[in-house]
C-alpha cells in the first residue's frame, strides 16, 4: 500500500456485466459497487491517458468470457461522503489499482453506500463497443 | 396498477378438503401468475433470472473476485419472487460480486429500490427517493413487508 488518494481523484470501476447498467438510461446499478468481500476494486485516474484506462479494462477481461462494457467514473469525494476510504494497491498490470475498504458489516448498509456511489457515478462506454 | 394479495395456500392440514383447497389455491395463483398483467411469469422475470443464473453462477464472472451465485440463492428467489402480491410491476433482475441476485425498481438514480436475496434466506434492501433514504433485512421466507412493499409501490408510482 502506497501514498494516499486525494478526494478530487477519478476512479473508474469497469463494467463488465450487461446486467450492472439501467437499460433505461444506460446509468449504473448499484450491483457494480457492492464488494465481493471486504474491499471493492476500482482504478484511479490519476495520471493515465484515456487509452491507459481502457487498455487496463481490457486487460481485466481478456482471459474471461467477459465483455467490457464500459466503466463508471466517481470521484474519491463521494466514496468518503460515504465513511468508506481507498487505499492505493498496485498490482501487476495496474499500478493504479485501489481497493475502497472499510464497508459496513451489515449488507443493508452496504447497499446504501452502494446506491449512493452508483447515483453519481458517470457511466463512459467502451470506446470499442463490447470488448 | 393496484397489488392484489391473495391467500397463501394451507399448509399442515391433514383432510382430503383441505388439500383439495390448497391445491386450488396454487393452480389459480401459478394461472394468474402467467397472466400478463398480474404476474411476474408473463413478464419474462423468471426468464430474466434463468439468465443472471447462467451468466453468475461461476468463480469470478465479473473478471475479477466475483463470488458465484449458487443453486440455493436461485432457488430462494423463485420462492420469494412467488410471495409478491399480484400486480405489481416486474423487477431488473440482477447480480452482485458477493453472490448474491439482486431485484430492482428503478425510475432514476435518485427513485430506485434494490433488494438482494443472499445465501443464507436473509433480504437486504435500501432505497433512494428523492432526500429520504431507507434500508433494512427481512427473513425471506416471512414474506414481503408491510414497509417494502410500501417502498417499492412509492417508487413505482403504484400507491
Amino acid at each position: 500500500m502506497t501514498g494516499s488518494v486525494a478526494p478530487d481523484e477519478l476512479l473508474a470501476r469497469y463494467i463488465t456485466s450487461s446486467k450492472w447498467l439501467h437499460k433505461q438510461d444506460q446509468t449504473v446499478k448499484q450491483d457494480a459497487f457492492i464488494p465481493p468481500n471486504s474491499e471493492l476494486s476500482v482504478t484511479r485516474h490519476l495520471g493515465l491517458t484515456e487509452e491507459a484506462i481502457w487498455k487496463i479494462g481490457k486487460k481485466i477481461v481478456e482471459s474471461t468470457p467477459r465483455s467490457l462494457h464500459g466503466r463508471a467514473d466517481v470521484e474519491t469525494s463521494n466514496v468518503i461522503a460515504q465513511r468508506l476510504n481507498v487505499v492505493p494497491q498496485p498490482v501487476d498490470g495496474n499500478p493504479n489499482h485501489a481497493n475502497i475498504i472499510n464497508w459496513p458489516p451489515d449488507k443493508d448498509a452496504r447497499k446504501m453506500c452502494a446506491l449512493e456511489i452508483a447515483s453519481v457515478a458517470d457511466f463512459v462506454a467502451n470506446p470499442e463497443g463490447k470488448v | 396498477m393496484t397489488a392484489i394479495t391473495m391467500p397463501s395456500p394451507i399448509s399442515g392440514c391433514a383432510s382430503e378438503t383441505a388439500d383439495f383447497v390448497g391445491q386450488q389455491i396454487k393452480d389459480c395463483l401459478n394461472m394468474l401468475q402467467k397472466s400478463n398483467a398480474l404476474g411476474f411469469a408473463a413478464k419474462g422475470t423468471f426468464q430474466q433470472l434463468d439468465e443472471v443464473f447462467e451468466e453468475c453462477s461461476s468463480e469470478g464472472w465479473d473478471g475479477e473476485r466475483a463470488k458465484p451465485i449458487s443453486v440455493e440463492v436461485l432457488q430462494c428467489t423463485r420462492r420469494f419472487l412467488s410471495l409478491f402480491p399480484l400486480g405489481i410491476e416486474a423487477p431488473e433482475i440482477g447480480a452482485e460480486p458477493d453472490g448474491s441476485i439482486t431485484l430492482e425498481w428503478y425510475r432514476s438514480p435518485n427513485k430506485v429500490v434494490s433488494i438482494s436475496i443472499n445465501p443464507d434466506d436473509w433480504v437486504y434492501w435500501a432505497a433512494l427517493i428523492g432526500a429520504s433514504r431507507r434500508h433494512g433485512a427481512d427473513y425471506s421466507l416471512m414474506g414481503i413487508s408491510d414497509d417494502l412493499l410500501r417502498t417499492i409501490l412509492q417508487v413505482t408510482g403504484g400507491n
